[in-house]
């Protein structure tokens, strides 16, 4: 499955609850669906980015931090603010899966800007790895640089070539 | 664009902007927010975070630091959070932050930080 489809449900779910389409009481359940789906969404598409530039990250509960923790590590501006902005969409991802009180499950609004902000990650990510970027991106100092990164800091990533 | 460190000094975050941070222990129960700074050394790098996130979030907006825990791994941040902002260019708002934040601070900071914002 293309992990861009669960952005495309965020999106779906945040328009049925904004335009009624979705019941009142559901409102709430289907905006934490769609933040936790925006955030897998741009997850998915990061392991995909690791992929590209051969590197895999061991599949455990901590490689959702180890994947932004490896992005801010590269030393490349644009891939250290996709972690970033991996970092805002897990920590609400967390609140909506999590925290049944947490208030702004009740605002479309903030779904809403949570997927512009996947959708962007998303973009940047595609960019590099399509060969489409203003700039040559070139993945191989990238993957050094972060392999170095992991093996100071023992993290479970690996060179696949 | 490659990035070069070590990272520049900044200024901390000034006593009128202090007044729209709320107090940590309110914010935060059961974690000492000044307590996780120390540890990790990034009680500058909060106040730095925490002057950008006014700096650049349009609306009266309020911050707020929490230590939270991943309840799907044993990891803790610290989350800034800026509340009440203004729907209107926010994620124009959130990318200028970003860009200022990436150019001044180093990895290992970062790595303990994180920002998130809540829409008026």
């Amino acid at each position: 499955m293309n992990p861009r489809s669960f952005l495309s449900l965020a999106k779906a779910l945040v328009d049925d609850a904004t335009n009624s389409r979705i019941a009142s009481p559901l409102h709430a359940a289907a905006c934490r669906s769609a933040i936790s789906r925006a955030y897998y969404a741009t997850f998915q598409v990061a392991c995909e980015f690791f992929t590209s530039i051969k590197l895999e990250v061991g599949r455990n509960a901590a490689s959702h931090i180890t994947i932004q923790h490896a992005l801010n590590n590269s030393g490349d501006a644009s891939l250290i603010a996709v972690g970033m902005k991996l970092g805002t969409l897990h920590r609400d991802r967390l609140k909506a899966d999590y925290e049944p009180n947490w208030a702004e499950s009740d605002k479309s609004r903030h779904a809403a800007k949570l997927i512009l902000l996947a959708d962007e990650a998303i973009a940047k990510l595609d960019e590099l790895t399509s060969g489409v970027a203003s700039r040559a991106f070139d993945g191989t100092p990238i993957a050094s640089q972060i392999l170095n990164w992991a093996s100071l800091t023992q993290k479970n990533i690996r060179s696949t070539k | 664009m490659e990035l070069q460190w070590p990272v520049t000094e900044h200024a901390p975050v000034s006593q009128l902007q202090l007044t729209r941070v709320r107090q940590p222990e309110a914010a935060s129960p059961g974690f000492d927010v000044d307590e996780f700074c120390r540890d990790k050394g990034i009680a500058s790098d909060r106040d730095y975070l925490a002057s950008l996130a006014l700096k650049y979030f349009p609306g009266p907006v309020e911050i707020e630091f929490r230590v939270e825990s991943d309840p799907e791994s044993d990891e803790t941040w610290l989350v800034v959070e800026a509340a009440h902002v203004d729907p209107t260019m926010v994620l124009e708002a959130y990318n200028s932050l970003l860009q200022e934040w990436i150019e001044n601070t180093s990895p290992r900071s970062r790595e303990h930080l994180r920002i998130s914002f809540s829409v008026v």
